[in-house]
């Protein structure tokens, strides 16, 4: 259990600050597009009123760039706050699915992520009882790293395979670097006081990580 | 205060819609804008035309805004580059700066801070232009007397 808090505060904090930045820069953006698009179109009501005709086309398509981003801006504010409940219990049962896809959303607000397509109708609904932040870091600096290794232009394959205690998350697709093995410290760490474990797949297409349906047996040893 | 319908600029963001907003409202103002949605597309416009100032973002997937600013500093350093940045990164800005840039934008910002920055820029490119045409014309020191 001490580990598990000395993990919270060490890695969690600087977690939670990194998805932070991320998704303020992410806003940023939001609000710099709505502001020069909206500036666009008081620029041209104005060339307008002296005397030169309205593109109306313009400003047609400036509003829908407008609302676009609003959209989008919802979106944003929706998986912040998603993100901000997921410290709300320091265990808990979580869908792996609904996690996954939570945190494949927060990074690709990083400028170097991949594509990810993720395999996940094949598994139905998979629940685990762990700690769902720092399985969220966790996954985090997997995918973060797995883009590091792919490129902005790669396509990073996610897949689940369901065991009878504990459910295979498959990253595929990925060119594997001798130089920057995996598991990183940081995914070691957590992994550790998670009973997850991380390998690579045999054919070097990729890692996998190994998820506990269960914490319960090892949080009672204290471990 | 330069005469701003001659200034050429390059902009560059993978915000593809704030890029389009901001284009065209330089074009409006009466600047002559060239976009470009990565900084591999800038680096080859920068090869084909003559920009005096371009205004590039730091945050971008594949070339990042910082690497631009070196490539482009090393093949035309007259140009002027002016650095966006929608991240808390202002330590990653004034690297920029200390790189070579020459001034740096918080996202989202006043649109007439743009067009005065980038005014400014260009008065800096004539500047720094002027500077070196008359370091060239410059004799070797204490040489030209004996000389004549």
């Amino acid at each position: 259990m001490e580990k598990f808090i000395e993990l919270l505060f060490e890695e969690g904090l600087s977690f939670f600050g990194q998805i932070n930045a991320s998704i303020s820069h992410e806003l940023k953006n939001i609000l710099a597009t709505v502001s020069e698009t909206s500036g666009l179109i008081s620029d041209l009501i104005e060339i307008s009123e002296s005397g030169k005709p309205l593109d109306i086309q313009a400003i047609k398509n400036s509003s829908r760039e407008i609302a676009d981003e609003i959209q989008r801006g919802f979106i944003t504010i929706k998986q912040m706050n998603t993100f901000a409940h997921s410290v709300d219990n320091s265990f808990g049962e979580i869908t792996l699915t609904d996690t996954l896809d939570l945190v494949i959303n927060l990074s690709q607000f990083l400028s170097y992520a991949s594509q990810v397509e993720f395999f996940k109708q094949e598994v139905g609904e998979v629940k685990v009882f762990t700690c769902p932040f720092l399985l969220q870091d966790l996954l985090y600096q997997v995918l973060a790293f797995a883009y590091k290794l792919t490129g902005h232009k790669g396509v990073v394959r996610i897949s689940l395979v369901n065991e009878e205690k504990e459910t295979t998350i498959v990253f595929e697709n990925i060119p594997l670097d001798e130089t920057r093995p995996f598991p990183e410290i940081r995914v070691q760490k957590i992994a550790d006081v998670l009973g997850i474990s991380t390998g690579i797949l045999p054919n070097r297409t990729g890692f996998f990580i190994k998820i506990p349906l269960t914490l319960k047996t090892m949080y009672k040893r204290g471990e | 205060m330069a005469d701003e319908k001659t200034i050429k600029v390059l902009i560059v963001d993978d915000e593809v819609s704030f890029l389009n907003a901001v284009s065209e409202r330089l074009r409006l103002k009466g600047f002559e804008v060239f976009s470009a949605d990565s900084g591999e597309k800038a680096l080859e416009a920068a090869e084909q035309l003559s920009f005096d100032v371009a205004v590039v973002d730091l945050h971008m997937p594949g070339m990042t805004g910082q690497e631009l600013l070196e490539a482009l500093k090393v093949k035309h350093p007259f140009l002027q580059v002016l650095i966006l940045t929608g991240q808390g990164t202002v330590r990653t800005a004034m690297e920029c700066m200390r790189q070579g840039a020459v001034t740096y934008l918080e996202k989202p910002f006043n649109f007439d801070q743009l067009v005065d920055a980038v005014g400014e820029a260009f008065t800096a490119k004539l500047i720094s232009q002027y500077e070196h045409q008359a370091s060239e014309l410059k004799p070797p020191s204490g040489k030209i007397s004996e000389n004549q």
